[in-house]
């Protein structure tokens, strides 16, 4: 008999416990296996509603490589005068009429500058670029050496423009030249610089 | 009452379990200073974030505002300048700490397994760090960050086949402008802080998870992260602070006086603003680039193979070895080797660092009367061409200091900064572009120097050379004028002096050597006869200028001026000269009106005018003789500013 009471509460015990068990069972459904369409749903409107403000921004970010600027112009940027004939090199700005930055405007703006001497036996002016080809600082003309020298890497350039010690990559960039009615014009062009090919930067 | 409260929010948080966590770390070998380099580092961020917040707010990101609103902080804000002092040196100070955390996790191979992820996560916030660096730089917009920063980026662009695209992606455009300034900063107060502080968090967690990598042998019992451990971090961060605190007060600690304005002393410097038709040649990145900058020049004469491979492969396969140290760490002497990579790096960058510092102040150090300094000077060849190099550098470091200087002088002047930014400024002031414009126009021919000392613009003009760039063998006279102080009392009586008239600062190197002037100077002048007329004369004749500079010794001197004039006329000036009713034009210039604002533009507008030179001008060209604009080699704007800096009639600042 005692073994027969005892029975009954042990069994209740066990059988709460087990309730409690099967409660927690219950409430908690096995995890899906096969719901494909729920599972691709989930993840197509999860992709969809992160997309699309990520797009936004990235349609803004890569704005500026959707815009290439035109093709250059020839640009007055000397009287003829100014140019010696003894083939003494010059550096002058390039002004342009107006350059855009954005959203401001800058009216007769310098936007590089350009090296030039005249060739003293033929009498025509040869221009480059004064960007550096190495790193795009800007050359300068040493008198005493006769040579342009780019004082950020200490790269030089023999008078015609071709690379006489240092780590540039190419020679000067000459650029396309016209002289008409006393006056020189460029056609500034800027390029990629560090590589070995002239590459015009859009 | 407290505790109830805690025990309140415990119960709903856990917050007393996660402090005790916290707090209670294991540190097995007790408490050390070698573990307290993260901490410093978590301190360096705090500090970055608090003052790069506060920055933040008064920082107008664009071409017009981001200088001039840098300006207002370092040189008008209260307090200002130790904000931005904190800031820049907190970010020197960051690099630093960064490479002492990395060697000692390399010396104590706290990169093993299973702490892998924690040391790739590390090399990954270093590089996060670095690149806060170098945005930062731009910034203020100044013309270091400037021209430095475009060296950079120009960098990205030699990658093949997407570098252009890279390039163009990070500066915004085909050039540097607005959006610059607006993706660097994005990049250096939103994407790079954004990214450091979501891996900071699993760095740390890891630290947690796998337990601190204990030195070993350890040498005492086991301790705990609070208090000690603790205690030493925040004595090693108040170190961090003091030498930070040091580096922005060093000026005033080194005996500099301080005035009203602290921040045109202490703190971080702002140089001019940045002007994309002025470079900066002596721009260098951060001294902590410097080594990157230094190792690209050891592949000259490789072209664009050399530069790909100094710029992109190189550094990259460093990175590599780094990235892979802990799978090398695994094998027989890996560890070793890691260290002794760590340590050649470290070695070879401060070498290449001492290298690039070299090469630029050479010519400084050799000069240089410190006692640390005085050993080296024996290196430096005054003869070579690094050494003329180093000079360059050091001119146009100077000369930067000085335009610096005169950007915060205008800024500061009665008309302010305009809307479209203090370069505009700049651009109308005759001390800033005199000098270039100088340099472009007249350089060639004239010289401007102050013969006493040797210094100024534009020293004696180069002789000419041959096609071939060759002296040619007799060259021709090649020398204008010296036009230091053109006009002055002193300049007008050097011309009336017989030693004087025919040297290079005069007539020496031109055809007007042996001209009537030159005769007449050193023939019927008789300057020792005359002495005092001439005195006299020179005074009447340099009155006619109006410099500015002399301004108050001509209010002085009124009743000299007035006989003066009368001696112009005796000695026999007008009898080649027109001067006020006297003499005739045609033959030499007019001394009514010499050298004021009127005569100089005319002159150099057209030299061959009746009023100067018609018929002895020796090869000056006509400046600006012709009335449509485009014809002429000066525009008005640049002979307004070239005549005004030649008279020195410009803003100054008064009371300083």
């Amino acid at each position: 008999m005692d073994d027969m009471k005892i029975g009954p509460v042990q069994g209740k015990a066990e059988s709460q416990r087990s309730a409690v068990a099967a409660k927690s069972a219950a409430s908690a459904p096995p995890e899906p296996r096969r719901d494909f369409l729920t599972k691709a749903a989930a993840v197509v409107t999860g992709g969809a509603i992160t997309a699309c403000p990520v797009a936004a921004g990235v349609a803004v970010i890569i704005d500026p490589l959707m815009r290439t600027s035109g093709e250059a112009k020839f640009v007055r940027v000397a009287a003829s005068e100014a140019v010696p004939n003894d083939g003494v090199p010059r550096q002058f700005p390039v002004i342009v009429e107006s350059r855009d930055d954005a959203w401001t405007r800058y009216v007769n703006e310098a936007i590089g500058a350009v090296i030039m001497r005249r060739d003293p036996s033929s009498g025509k002016v040869i221009a480059w670029t004064a960007t550096c080809p190495h790193a795009g600082c800007f050359v300068g003309y040493q008198s005493d050496k006769k040579q342009f020298f780019c004082p950020c890497h200490n790269s030089a350039f023999d008078m015609d423009g071709k690379v006489l010690s240092g780590p540039p990559p190419r020679d000067l960039d000459a650029l396309e030249v016209e002289e008409k009615d006393g006056s020189i014009l460029v056609k500034f062009q800027e390029f990629i610089v560090g590589v070995h090919d002239k590459v015009v930067k859009t | 009452m407290i505790s109830s409260i805690i025990d309140w929010i415990d119960d709903r948080t856990g917050i007393k379990g996660l402090m005790h966590e916290a707090l209670f770390e294991r540190i097995p070998g007790g408490a050390r200073w070698r573990y307290v380099w993260g901490s410093t580092l978590m301190f360096a961020f705090f500090v970055q974030a608090v003052t790069g917040i506060c920055l933040w707010m008064s920082y107008a990101p664009s071409g017009q505002t981001a200088w001039e609103s840098v300006y207002y902080i370092q040189h008008e804000m209260y307090g200002g300048w130790l904000l931005r002092g904190i800031h820049h040196f907190m970010a020197q100070t960051m690099v630093v700490l960064l490479a002492l955390h990395l060697m000692q996790v390399v010396i104590d191979g706290a990169y093993r397994a299973p702490r892998e992820f924690n040391f790739w996560i590390g090399l990954v916030l270093m590089k996060i760090t670095l690149g806060l660096s170098l945005t930062g730089y731009l910034l203020p917009w100044d013309q270091k960050g400037y021209w430095a920063t475009r060296v950079a980026t120009n960098l990205a662009g030699i990658v093949p086949i997407v570098g252009p695209s890279i390039q163009k992606l990070v500066v915004g455009g085909p050039d540097y402008g607005h959006f610059t300034l607006t993706r660097f900063f994005a990049l250096h107060v939103g994407v790079l802080p954004a990214l450091l502080a979501m891996l900071v968090v699993p760095h740390l967690l890891l630290l947690r998870k796998h337990g601190l990598h204990a030195k070993q042998p350890l040498r005492r019992p086991e301790g705990y992260f609070w208090p000690e451990q603790v205690l030493k971090d925040a004595v090693a961060c108040l170190a961090v602070l003091c030498v930070v605190l040091f580096l922005v007060f060093q000026p005033a600690i080194m005996g500099t006086p301080v005035g009203d304005h602290p921040g045109d002393v202490l703190g971080a410097h702002l140089d001019a603003p940045a002007d994309r038709a002025n470079e900066y040649s002596a721009a260098r990145p951060e001294w902590y680039f410097l080594f990157l900058f230094q190792f690209l020049k050891l592949f000259e004469g490789m072209g664009a193979t050399g530069e790909l491979i100094g710029a992109i492969i190189a550094p990259g396969a460093i990175m590599g070895v780094l990235f892979l140290m802990p799978i090398i760490g695994n094998w027989n002497l890996g560890h070793r080797f890691n260290v002794l990579f760590t340590f050649v790096l470290l070695i070879g960058a401060g070498l290449l660092t001492f290298q690039a510092l070299w090469d630029d102040r050479q010519a400084s150090i050799a000069a240089s009367d410190s006692a640390l300094l005085k050993p080296l000077a024996k290196f430096a060849d005054p003869s070579s061409d690094k050494f003329k190099q180093s000079q360059a550098f050091l001119a146009a470091v100077d000369e930067a200091g000085e335009n610096a200087h005169r950007a915060i002088e205008l800024a500061r002047a009665p008309r302010g900064i305009p809307n479209t930014g203090l370069l505009s400024v700049l651009n109308e002031d005759p001390k800033t572009q005199g000098p270039r414009l100088f340099r472009r126009y007249c350089g060639s021919c004239h010289a401007h120097f102050d013969p006493a000392t040797g210094k100024g613009v534009a020293l004696q003009p180069s002789a000419p050379v041959d096609a071939n760039g060759n002296p040619l063998p007799n060259p021709e006279p090649y020398a204008a004028p010296n036009l230091y102080r053109f006009a002055s009392r002193e300049w007008i009586a050097g011309v009336l002096d017989p030693e004087l008239v025919t040297s290079v600062h005069y007539f020496g190197a031109t055809k007007h050597k042996d001209g009537e002037m030159a005769a007449f100077v050193k023939g019927d002048l008789k300057p020792q006869e005359f002495a005092a007329d001439i005195k006299l004369a020179v005074i009447a004749l340099s009155a006619e200028a109006g410099l500015p500079a002399q301004r108050q010794l001509d209010l002085e001197d009124a009743s000299k001026i007035k006989e003066g004039q009368a001696k112009l006329k005796s000695l026999g000036c007008v009898d080649c000269h027109k001067f006020q009713g006297d003499g005739e034009l045609g033959t030499y210039p007019d001394l009514t009106g010499y050298g004021s604002y009127e005569w100089l533009k005319g002159m150099i507008a057209n030299p061959e005018h009746p009023r100067f030179y018609p018929e002895g001008n020796d090869r000056m060209p006509k400046f600006a003789d012709s009335d449509k604009a485009e014809d002429n080699t000066l525009s008005a704007q640049n002979l307004d500013l070239i005549v005004r800096w030649l008279r020195g009639e410009w803003y100054e600042a008064t009371g300083h």
